[in-house]
């Protein structure tokens, strides 16, 4: 974009084919004067064509076209064209019949090489109906119609059924808008951009042809459709205005091959874009302009962007509130985000004139919308604060033992991060049962430390049943060989230890 | 009151509690919430509560208030708040949510544009301007540039640039700008004729005789029309015509072909600039 300031653009007068179309023979022949051999090399011929648009053209060798196609915009002040990424296609084919192209030496300008290429632009009403013909239509055109009487060229593939698109244009309408003779050679030209700066695709050299027409589209208030064709004049030189043989009979229609259609929308407007910017001034902040009575207060709010809005409070009753959006008319100073618990946590109250300042409610009740609106982005946010406040749970959990029962922690502080869940009865009970145990009967065997045999801190002894994890593993050892009525003897241990 | 805790001993867990548990935040949420940081999906009424803000035909800056961010992402994050756990969990993320997604706020457009993504981090000040106007409507390739500095040409990166309505346009920029460059699309350069107090006219460029090639004069021809709807243009009179004023300036070379005719008959793309008043 920046960029475009130092972009460059080479115009050229026209760019003529090296070869124009046909078919073409190499013959290479070489004679060698040596004494002894007495032999000769064969002569060889080879066949080749050279072929370019001339019934149709490929869309793909069309780069634009202004206006852009089925496009609506003030377009009644501009001459349609297209550029073509073939640099020579003005120049590959003659206007005139039995004419050959003419050949434009570097650096030799010359007037007088006429495009057989033309925009003509028609509006809704005078448009003609583009049709499905075949080179023969082109050829014997019938009565009462004049083309350029082509003959296809049966060398490079053409023949009477080649297909066309075609326009049968009345002579008066023809008259008036087809070019001169001799303005055809200003409507085309030869441009060269630097392609550094543009996507490149491979498909051009930087090089481009262009077609501009004559003729301004119409423009209504509501949009016009117009139509601008891209066509053949091959053979109809002496038909063109300027030339010998124009067509008065206001009966007879032109016949012209159709290479290219672009159709748009004009829209009349008295303003281009310059003017429409100037109309923009003066260019001011987004806040409502005070009105001359306005007191200081009000004046104040308004410049700093704020509206007076009517406010429904959850009382029911009414008043006025001043407002303002995210997009504010100076620079304010930011501070730390918070988490608020409701929106209302965010009114303002001014208590000079009793008025609330909603703003950052608004702001705080609009986001919680939004969020609501957003399943995916709901449940994710819902999931990733559960599972913060878990582990933050745990983590709390870990620094009150911490504190309060630091040998407990010291002791088993990896064992702890794996168990997590019933960190306290475990810990405690091991505690119990092993250092503390040790200390206080030093030597016990049994490792029950204090608690007796079955140590049970939480109490849950009496709810062996359904917590039969809390038998030691001895005690389990035991009855699991015994063999028969396991469960029973468990609870069975169980009460007879408490 | 009696608790198990002590005040003393509540102090002494404090460093450890928090953040350091938190799991990295989801994608969903920060891309969702850098989408909400470019005021997507805020209804229009929000940006501009009152009409008289925005007439006909106007262009308005702004700076976007990061306080107003805030809380419309606190607003957002409130969904599912319920216990005071829950507050301090958000109070404790909120501050690094903004900064991750504002992050990713960066990349919005350049994935619209099929752009790479950058690291480049905001500067944290966001503004822009408001355009509502025909321009809008018929320039739809309308381009934006917003120099830092005037002097400069350094520009301010766009983070969000799209039609709200058929004559609006809103334009978020990263950082601060002094001076905006309103363009037509360089696509659209085309050939043309000016329409000025009922007459076509076109002001003619310098052919590089004498001042350097393109430069635009305040001298113009009428345009000659071949018919009574003034639609047809009489190329060959209109030739002359430039000829003639060339040949006045002393920027006549000898040679008028279709070249000479393209330089002249270019619309070229126009541009207009605006000082940005709410610096």
């Amino acid at each position: 974009m920046g960029d475009l300031k130092t972009q460059k653009m080479k115009f050229l007068q026209s760019c003529t084919p090296v070869l124009d179309d046909g078919e073409y023979r190499i013959r290479v022949g070489q004679v060698v004067n040596l004494a002894t051999t007495g032999k000769e090399i064969p002569e060889k011929t080879q066949l080749f064509s050279v072929k370019g648009p001339r019934y149709s053209l490929d869309p793909g060798s069309i780069d634009s076209m202004f206006p852009p196609s089925n496009t609506s915009g003030f377009y009644g002040n501009c001459l349609p064209h297209i550029i073509l990424k073939r640099k020579t296609l003005p120049w590959e084919r003659v206007v005139f019949k039995g004419k050959t192209a003419v050949r434009i030496e570097a650096d030799v300008q010359a007037a007088d090489v006429i495009p057989w290429l033309a925009v003509l632009t028609f509006d809704s009403k005078e448009a003609p109906v583009i049709e499905k013909k075949t080179a023969n239509d082109i050829l014997n055109p019938g009565a009462n119609v004049v083309s350029g009487n082509l003959a296809p060229d049966t060398h490079v593939g053409e023949s009477t059924t080649t297909p066309c698109l075609t326009i049968d244009v009345p002579s008066p309408l023809f008259n008036a808008i087809m070019p001169n003779l001799d303005e055809l050679p200003y409507l085309s030209h030869v441009r060269s951009v630097d392609m550094d700066y543009k996507k490149s695709d491979g498909s051009t050299d930087g090089y481009y042809s262009l077609v501009i027409g004559n003729r301004l589209p119409l423009a209504s208030g509501d949009g016009e459709k117009n139509v601008s064709l891209l066509v053949s004049l091959e053979g109809l030189g002496e038909h063109i205005p300027g030339g010998s043989q124009q067509i008065t009979d206001k009966n007879t229609c032109i016949r012209m091959i159709v290479l290219a259609i672009w159709e748009y929308s004009a829209i009349a407007d008295k303003f281009d874009f310059k003017k429409l910017l100037e109309n923009l001034s003066p260019a001011t902040t987004l806040k409502i302009e005070s009105p001359p009575n306005a007191g200081a207060e009000m004046k104040a709010a308004l410049d700093m962007g704020y509206t007076a809005m009517n406010h429904h409070l959850r009382d029911g009753e009414q008043t006025a509130s001043w407002y303002r959006g995210p997009l504010v008319p100076l620079k304010v100073d930011v501070k730390k985000p918070e988490a608020k618990e409701n929106a209302d946590a965010l009114y303002k109250y001014n208590p000079d004139n009793g008025l609330f300042d909603i703003s950052y409610a608004a702001a705080w009740q609009i986001g919680r919308l939004l969020a609501l609106k957003n399943k995916n982005f709901a449940i994710a946010l819902f999931q990733w604060r559960r599972g913060n406040n878990q582990k933050a749970a745990f983590n709390n959990m870990m620094n009150i033992l911490k504190v309060k029962l630091p040998n407990i922690v010291a002791h088993d502080e990896e064992r702890i991060n794996m168990i997590g869940g019933s960190l306290l009865h475990e810990l405690t009970l091991n505690y119990m049962q092993n250092d503390l145990g040790q200390k206080m009967r030093p030597g016990a065997k049994d490792n029950t430390g204090l608690l007796g045999k079955y140590g049970d801190p939480a109490g849950l002894i009496k709810h062996g049943s359904k917590y039969p994890g809390l038998l030691s593993i001895e005690a389990l050892e035991k009855i699991v060989a015994s063999g028969s009525d396991i469960v029973e003897k468990i609870v069975q241990e169980a009460r007879e230890d408490a | 009151m009696n608790t198990w805790v002590s005040r003393k001993e509540q102090l002494m867990m404090k460093p450890d509690s928090g953040n350091s548990a938190d799991q990295p935040i989801p994608d969903i949420i920060t891309k969702w919430i850098a989408r909400i940081h470019l005021l997507y999906g805020v209804p229009f009424e929000y940006l501009v509560p009152d009409s008289r803000m925005l007439p006909m035909e106007s262009i308005r800056f702004f700076h976007v208030d990061e306080n107003w961010m805030n809380n419309l992402i606190d607003g957002a994050l409130s969904i599912g708040r319920v216990t005071q756990n829950d507050l301090q969990h958000d109070e404790r993320v909120i501050d690094s949510l903004k900064r991750v997604s504002g992050k990713k706020a960066q990349n919005i457009r350049r994935q619209l544009l099929k752009k790479s993504d950058t690291n480049e981090g905001p500067t944290g000040v966001k503004t822009g301007f408001i355009l509502r106007s025909l321009i809008v409507e018929g320039w739809p390739g309308l381009e934006v540039n917003a120099y830092k500095s005037k002097q400069e040409s350094s520009l301010c990166t766009i983070l969000r640039m799209e039609r709200l309505a058929k004559d609006v346009m809103l334009c978020i920029f990263d950082g601060e700008f002094e001076e905006l460059e309103l363009r037509e699309p360089a696509e659209a350069m085309h050939f043309g004729v000016d329409f000025d107090d009922g007459k076509f006219l076109k002001k003619l460029r310098s052919l590089g005789v004498k001042s350097p090639l393109g430069t635009q004069w305040d001298v113009s021809v009428n345009i000659p029309f071949r018919d009574a709807d003034n639609r047809t243009l009489n190329v060959n009179k209109l030739v002359d015509a430039i000829k003639s004023k060339l040949k006045d300036a002393g920027e006549y070379g000898g040679n008028f072909y279709s070249p000479e005719f393209a330089v002249e008959m270019i619309e070229s793309a126009q541009k207009g600039v605006f000082d940005n008043v709410s610096k």
